[in-house]
């Protein structure tokens, strides 16, 4: 190229201008401070970059900043909280920069498996939920809080009881007999969630009908974020544990600055949602009497004893008990937080303390919760950073009995109306025999089950700069849980040889979860356009369960308490205890010693993107783990993802209603680990012996080929900004089909077994879309509106069964559910019914074969089932506004589900199928009386066979709109708190509960069947038996910060 | 940057060093299996536990003789009026019937611990224990699987007398499975195969046991016992004559004195009780009177009319000291099973002596070319114990079975043996022919939903 002397001079020319352009923009020193737009506080620790430049600052404690940049530059303000944010200087030298927690915003930063990726750039499905979802709100547990807050996200809680179960599905549920809850991981270390109370039937299990919630035990206001990994992209870096979806929860960090202490205390109080409508004395005796005479019998006259009831009992008109009110209360919360946060631009600190305690809506529920946490960072040296977090909770649970086990169960089913609470001498009614147990819940709530834990979480770790581009981090995250159980039952309530003798019980489960992590992170640019970003490394993780408990064998009676006395064998006993029973063997210590599990894992993943606007993601992870068997001890668990961010492109770019787009897809495998462990090994358990030899048999046989069920997950989703981001959020689309599930397989009862433990061709789909919407109403300076929608749908479906087509082959045996190919897990399997003949007062049901009305017997019952009933609802979510105006805000939270029902387990005997023992639903009252009567309810009998009524008549529909939480705050101005020291205030009053909108006439639609094992958690949740009710709150909280 | 690679090249050694521990764990609670028959205390404990599933209330030790007794015709079923036993009255088995789905459960069970020790015994060398403790426990666990297959054959198949070739017995389980084996579908062997195999493990047996082996285990002479009595229900009378022969004339045992002697037994024997030549153990949880309820008056199975007189007729220590009446209404009530005391387990005896006694008579008269005071000597032998006048008069093939067979009646009433002589024999039960697969026992649901194909009762 020939470059010819006009051409240097034009050349020269145009510097010279454009020396002169810079001369006319100059660099001006610029001042400002950068503040919280929720509360107005100084926001510090905020870097200060401007923009094209390598010029930075950082906030201090009072938010303020300096730098130099040219009068037309533009700030770019970032940080981990508030995300991301530019301010064009436009000439000014000083700033007031306001900013917002970046929930909603596309720069937000999200924290990923083992590194944080923007959300921009993200090809995987993830929801990142802010810590406001889960404080200054009455929430029992973070996971309580989740509810309505995430795309495909179901939150379930299971009742109103305290420090009880949430049920959390991810995308649907996958699994049969494995668990499908989500894998937790806090600050990068995987933790247990399981219930670790006493199995049921161990004769240990105060509240058998209860789970309890481990999560529970956390402090919500600890947590910084909770993000929800959904997809292969995002989850399948926990390979083998990431079949039901990746919860990762973030504790709060230091930021730099003043040292800012914040107390947070709520209190207020709670009552059931709804009270379930019963008969009273009167209307139950007279139904029970029109029964008798239904039956062929004379009706009751007066001192003729009810028959067959556990102990004799004449009807007095006086006596008309509600044992809902007796087994129900009001509830009450205080929780106070303090927390400390700060540090300088080397060490930064976050410090809280919680006290937490609060009455249950159920009579005798107590939860406590106390805790410490201690988040460091430090920097070490320009390439060494530290950092330690630890949690420590201490939870005390007095758990009360549900469902079949009484308490609320027993007042809603055994606990007759007719029945007084006391005897006329003051003893506790019932008390008198030894059969009081479910006639009197009173007597029997005082009993106590008080379930302790303390829980630990540490996590130390230090992050190598290696070069520039590469980093190294290890860290070592333990979680320990020790949980003891007490059981002590009272005198009056067991009965021993005919005389009144307490017991006393002790469990202790210990679990040590200990984690390591290593890896690599490569940061680099490839190209001129390109840019990588890769991760590397492994993880062992080593899970320990232990357990031992001691408790009275069957029928005896003793203590592990030392107060009491010493018998033989160095056992302790009631001093009531009749010296024959102190000669026996009388505690049992029971338990299995010692479970070992773990992980050996790794892991690889890679996100390259072109021009910005082209994004590629591959991982890949692999983990052996004990629990599978020799043939399968590894398994691996490759994604792909890709993603386009078209509003970068020319033809969007400068559209005036798209501000983003970006399309991305996924496909990866995943798999359930969760299947317990030992299953493939061949072992011997002890059994009967024979003359004198203790025995011992084969429990189970060799299995190496078992292993992980499978998943494999397909993503495809749309994220957008629209009109200047006032409008944004994403479409996801998805499926999901899990296979090689692991069942009990049933095998010919002569090989001397009833099942193996196999991977057997079971499969299911979940199949969804998620849309979720947020909006910037309105943002001026006084009045802000903001709203965020999210609704999921998710079609659950068995593919295959094994060639187990009968519907009873899989049975999932609880409350009639079934896998059924063709149809939801769980399928209900029931014959329908039609209704009642207005002739004869019977049921009617209708046949298979015909289609004709036939009433319901045992044999019509089993004949004619079919697949009926939706247990899975048509489309669920959450619907969010929040107002601030000056100082006042105001937020509330609607969540709904549609289209689901329940099968309600228990109602077949609460409505006709058990009036001779137990209290009836007011439904009774339309029963059928007499020819020509039309109605839903059948007539009253005695006699009728309650165990073979079930039918569709069970089926209701749980559809629910519930205002879940509203929260109306106040910030006190500045300037008056400011006399008193005090750099924010705010006082708000938060609910929960208070609205529903159902036609289901239960004691509340949002409701999960008790749970013991995976596969009624799994198949069984939409059956309840007996549930409890759940609980509404109101409460006033206030939130200084010095 | 050296010092980093070195660095996590050791920690990635130590990592490697704790990969096998951390992925190779076994539980606390139990044993795998290639670590527990590495140990003979260990088989021997496998081979307690079969004996605790064949000697259980649900099998031999109860419902064997509970369920023959049920599908005869020597009870009054007056009192069955429901669950699992008002099938037999109507001959509508279901699969679920909880007595079938016991005794295939139960015996199935006992077979498989057998395997194992069969099993074990073959493929270790266990230098702690004689060759001759292997050969007992080998016979033992032979012994238990040939009668489980045997007695399971008779209570859930057409009786050999009928069409052995064609008709299905049980699923024959000779071999400890593996899980693949477990899952491969299995049909039913055909009924001579079910005898082939129990006669297979009988002869393994009597070759491997002792004569004597504590009071309450297999020894030879129990296993040719039980030969005699396969052979004889399949009516090969020259084999059974043979095993009985052998059992009365070399064994050394006796018939004893007294008829309540095999039926009051109680707690471990050292020694044989007389007339019995193997007893089972009970225990606490095998209270035989429990199902047969004794209660006077409220006895669950009393005896039929016919056969209380014809035990009455009989006379002698049998009629008065092994049953009474109740009073209203009157019926005949069996006490072979009475409970001893409250949670008294009382031992029942497998098989006894006079059964010998009785197939040696009965073989003879089949064969042939007998005298006819020897076969009633035979019988006389069992009638002398009871305290009934010996028979010095029957002559003739016909005259001298019906006196036995009618022996057999009073000697064995309602323990279960009554239902099999009619099948041997080919007579209708309680009005249906002797081989309809009516009256037969489902093969239970937990057998047949693992396979489909298998073939229903």
């Amino acid at each position: 190229m020939k470059i010819s002397l006009k051409q240097i001079r034009k050349i020269c020319i145009m510097l010279f201008f454009s020396g002169l352009s810079v001369t006319a923009f100059a660099q001006n020193s610029i001042s400002g401070v950068v503040t919280n737009s929720k509360d107005g506080l100084p926001a510090s620790g905020v870097t200060v970059t401007v923009k094209g430049t390598t010029t930075a600052t950082q906030t201090d404690e009072k938010g303020a900043f300096v730098i130099t940049a040219p009068s037309n530059g533009t700030l770019v303000f970032s940080s981990v909280s508030y995300g991301r944010q530019e301010v064009a200087v436009n000439g000014k030298t000083s700033l007031a920069v306001s900013l917002t927690s970046s929930t909603t915003s596309l720069d937000e930063v999200v924290v990923v498996g083992y590194g944080t990726q923007q959300r921009k750039y993200m090809t995987g499905s993830v929801s990142k939920i802010d810590s406001k979802a889960f404080t200054s709100t009455p929430a029992p547990s973070f996971d309580a809080a989740l509810q309505g807050r995430a795309p495909g996200l179901q939150v379930q809680q299971a009742n109103g009881s305290l420090g009880g179960a949430v049920r959390i599905r991810v995308r649907g549920t996958s699994s049969i007999s494995s668990s499908g809850e989500p894998l937790y991981v806090v600050d990068g270390i995987p933790f247990s969630n399981g219930d670790n109370q006493a199995g049921f039937g161990s004769g240990l299990d105060g509240t058998k009908a209860n789970n309890t919630n481990p999560l529970a035990s956390i402090n919500q206001n600890d947590i910084e974020s909770i993000e929800v990994l959904k997809d292969a992209a995002s989850a399948a870096i926990y390979g083998a544990r990431a079949a039901n979806g990746v919860i990762l929860i973030t504790t709060k960090k230091g930021r730099s600055g003043k040292t800012q202490i914040t107390l947070d205390a709520i209190t207020g109080g709670s009552e059931i949602t709804r009270k379930l409508p019963q008969l009273n004395g009167a209307e139950w005796y007279q139904l029970y009497n029109e029964a008798r005479v239904n039956d062929g019998l004379l009706p009751l006259g007066p001192n003729q004893n009810i028959p067959g009831l556990p102990l004799s009992y004449v009807y007095d008109p006086k006596v008309n008990t509600d044992w809902i009110d007796q087994t129900t209360q009001r509830g009450s919360l205080y929780e106070a937080n303090l927390s400390a946060r700060g540090g300088n631009d080397k060490t930064r600190f976050f410090l809280s303390g919680v006290y937490r305690d609060e009455k249950g809506v159920l009579v005798g529920n107590k939860f406590q919760r106390i805790g410490g946490r201690v988040n460091i960072d430090n920097k070490a040296s320009d390439r060494l950073d530290l950092g330690i977090q630890i949690g420590m909770y201490s939870t005390r649970n007095n758990e009360v009995p549900t469902s079949f086990n009484g308490g609320i169960g027993a007042a809603q089913s055994n606990a007759l109306p007719i029945f007084p609470v006391l005897n006329p001498n003051g003893s506790y009614f019932g008390t008198q025999t030894q059969y009081n147990i479910f006639i009197n819940p009173v007597a029997r709530l005082q009993n106590t089950f008080i379930n302790r834990s303390l829980r630990t979480f540490a996590n130390v770790n230090a992050t190598l700069k290696i070069t520039k581009e590469l980093s190294f981090r290890s860290e070592i995250g333990l979680d320990l849980l020790r949980q003891k159980e007490n059981t002590y039952e009272q005198p009056y309530n067991r009965w021993y040889q005919n005389t009144m003798l307490a017991a006393g019980s002790e469990r202790q489960v210990d679990i040590t979860n200990i984690n390591n992590n290593n890896y690599f992170t490569y940061n680099n640019k490839i190209g001129s356009n390109g840019k990588l970003d890769a991760t590397v490394g492994f993880a062992v993780n080593t899970i320990k369960f232990h357990e031992a408990s001691y408790r009275p064998q069957s029928d005896a009676v003793g203590y592990v308490n030392p107060y009491f006395k010493t018998g033989t064998a160095g056992l302790a006993w009631s001093p009531l205890a009749p010296a024959a029973v102190t000669n026996g063997s009388p505690v049992t210590a029971y338990g299995s010693p010692t479970n070992e599990s773990g992980f050996i894992s790794y892991f690889a993943r890679a996100n390259y993107r072109f021009m910005d606007k082209y994004l590629l993601g591959f991982s890949v992870r692999a983990d052996g783990s004990p629990r599978f068997g020799e043939n399968n001890r590894f398994g691996y668990f490759p994604a792909v993802s890709a993603g386009w961010i078209a509003s970068d492109e020319k033809f969007l770019k400068d559209s005036r209603v798209i501000n983003y787009l970006k399309v991305r897809t996924s496909y990866g495998l995943t798999g359930n680990a969760e299947i317990g462990d030992y299953r493939f090994l061949e072992l011997y358990n002890p059994a009967g012996g024979y003359a004198g030899t203790n025995g011992l048999r084969q429990g189970s046989l060799a299995n190496p080929d078992l292993t992980w069920e499978k998943g494999q997950q397909f993503d495809l989703g749309i994220d957008f900004g629209l009109l200047k981001n006032v409008l944004s959020g994403s479409i996801s689309f998805y499926t999901k089909k899990s296979k090689d599930l692991l069942l009990n397989k049933p095998v010919q009862r002569s090989t001397g077994f009833d099942n193996l433990a196999a991977n057997v061709d079971v499969q299911i789909r979940n199949r969804g879309i998620e849309l979720v919407l947020n909006s910037n109403n309105i943002t001026t300076k006084d009045f802000k509106w903001t709203s965020s929608l999210n609704i999921s749908r998710n079609e659950n479906k068995v593919l295959t069964v094994a060639g187990f087509d009968d519907p009873d082959f899989l049975d999932l045996s609880e409350g009639d559910t079934r896998v059924i190919a063709g149809y939801p897990l769980g399928q209900n399997y029931l014959p329908i019914f039609v209704g009642v003949d207005p002739q004869t007062g019977v049921t009617l049901i209708r046949e298979k074969a015909t289609g004709k009305s036939i009433p319901l017997t045992a044999a019509s019952q089993n004949a004619n089932r079919v697949p009926v009933g939706n247990p899975i609802p048509d489309f669920f979510g959450g619907f969010e506004n929040t107002f601030t105006y000056k100082g006042f805000d105001l937020g509330f939270l609607f969540t709904f589900q549609y289209g689901n029902e329940i099968y309600d387990d228990g109602a077949k005997f609460q409505i006709g199928g058990r009036l001779n023992e137990w209290n009836q639903r007011r439904e009774l009252l339309n029963r059928w009386q007499k020819p020509g009567d039309i109605t839903e309810v059948p007539k009253v009998l005695l006699t009728v066979d309650a165990n073979n009524s079930n039918s569709s008549r069970w089926l209701y529909d749980v559809s629910f709109l519930r205002l879940r939480n509203i929260n109306l705050g106040y910030t006190i101005p500045a300037n008056i708190v400011s006399r008193a020291k005090i750099t924010s205030a705010r006082i708000y009053v938060a609910a929960s509960n208070i609205l529903t909108f159902t036609k289901y006439a239960g004691w509340d639609p949002e409701v999960v069947r008790y749970r013991f094992n995976n596969g009624a958690s799994n198949g069984a949740s939409n059956a309840p038996y007996l549930p409890s009710p759940q609980a509404k709150s109101l409460n006033l909280g206030v939130s200084i910060t010095l | 940057m050296k010092k980093i690679l070195i660095l996590t090249f050791f920690a990635a050694m130590i990592f490697s060093i704790g990969c096998k521990k951390v992925l190779d764990q076994i539980p606390g609670d139990a044993q795998p299996g290639d670590e527990v028959l590495k140990t003979s205390a260990n088989v021997y404990a496998i081979l307690a536990a079969s004996y605790e599933r064949f000697t259980n209330n649900d099998f031999m030790g109860g419902n064997f003789t509970k369920t023959s007794e049920l599908y005869g015709d020597q009870i009054n079923f007056v009192n069955v009026t429901g669950g699992a036993e008002v099938q037999f009255t109507q001959r509508g088995f279901s699969s679920f019937n909880s007595i079938g789905r016991s005794l295939w459960f139960t015996g199935y069970e006992a077979i498989a611990r057998a395997n194992v020790v069969v099993k074990a015994l073959a493929e270790n060398n266990y230098t702690d224990i004689t060759d001759s403790t292997k050969k007992t426990w080998n016979g033992e666990a032979l012994f238990i699987r040939g009668v489980s297959h045997f007695e399971l054959t008779r209570l859930f198949a057409k009786p050999y007398t009928s069409n052995p070739t064609v008709d299905y017995g049980i699923v024959v389980r000779q071999k400890a499975l593996s899980a693949t084996e477990a899952q491969v579908a299995v049909q039913r062997n055909t009924v001579k195969e079910s005898y082939d195999a129990a006669i297979a493990d009988l002869k393994l047996a009597e070759a491997l046991l002792p004569a004597f082996n504590g009071g309450a285990r297999a020894t030879k002479w129990a296993a040719k016992a039980y030969l005699a009595r396969i052979y004889f229900n399949m009516a090969d009378y020259v084999n059974a004559f043979a095993y009985a022969n052998d059992v009365i004339n070399n064994s050394g045992y006796s018939l004893g004195t007294d008829v309540t002697i095999p039926f009051k037994s109680v707690g471990n024997q050292v020694v044989p009780t007389p007339g019995v030549i193997m007893m089972i153990l009970g225990d606490a949880g095998t209270q035989r009177g429990s199902f047969w309820n004794s209660d006077l008056n409220n006895t669950y199975l009393p005896l039929s009319s016919t056969i209380f007189s014809t035990i009455n007729a009989r006379g002698g220590t049998r009629a008065t000291t092994l049953t009474t009446s109740s009073t209203n209404p009157v019926r005949g009530i069996s006490t072979k099973w009475s409970q001893l005391g409250a949670s008294v387990g009382i031992n029942v005896p497998l098989i006894r002596l006079s059964e010998m006694y009785l197939i040696r008579a009965e073989a003879r008269v089949q064969n042939g070319g007998f005298t006819d005071a020897t076969v009633r000597a035979d019988y006389n032998a069992v009638r002398a114990v009871a305290g009934v006048s010996a028979d010095v008069t029957t002559t003739g093939a016909a005259a001298l079975l019906t006196a036995i067979r009618t022996e057999r009646v009073v000697e064995f009433f309602t323990e279960g043996d009554g239902y099999h002589e009619l099948r041997r024999l080919k007579l209708n039960i309680r009005g249906i022919a002797y081989n309809d697969a009516i009256g037969l026992l489902k093969i239970p649901d937990g057998e047949v939903r693992a396979n489909l194909n298998m073939v229903q009762n």
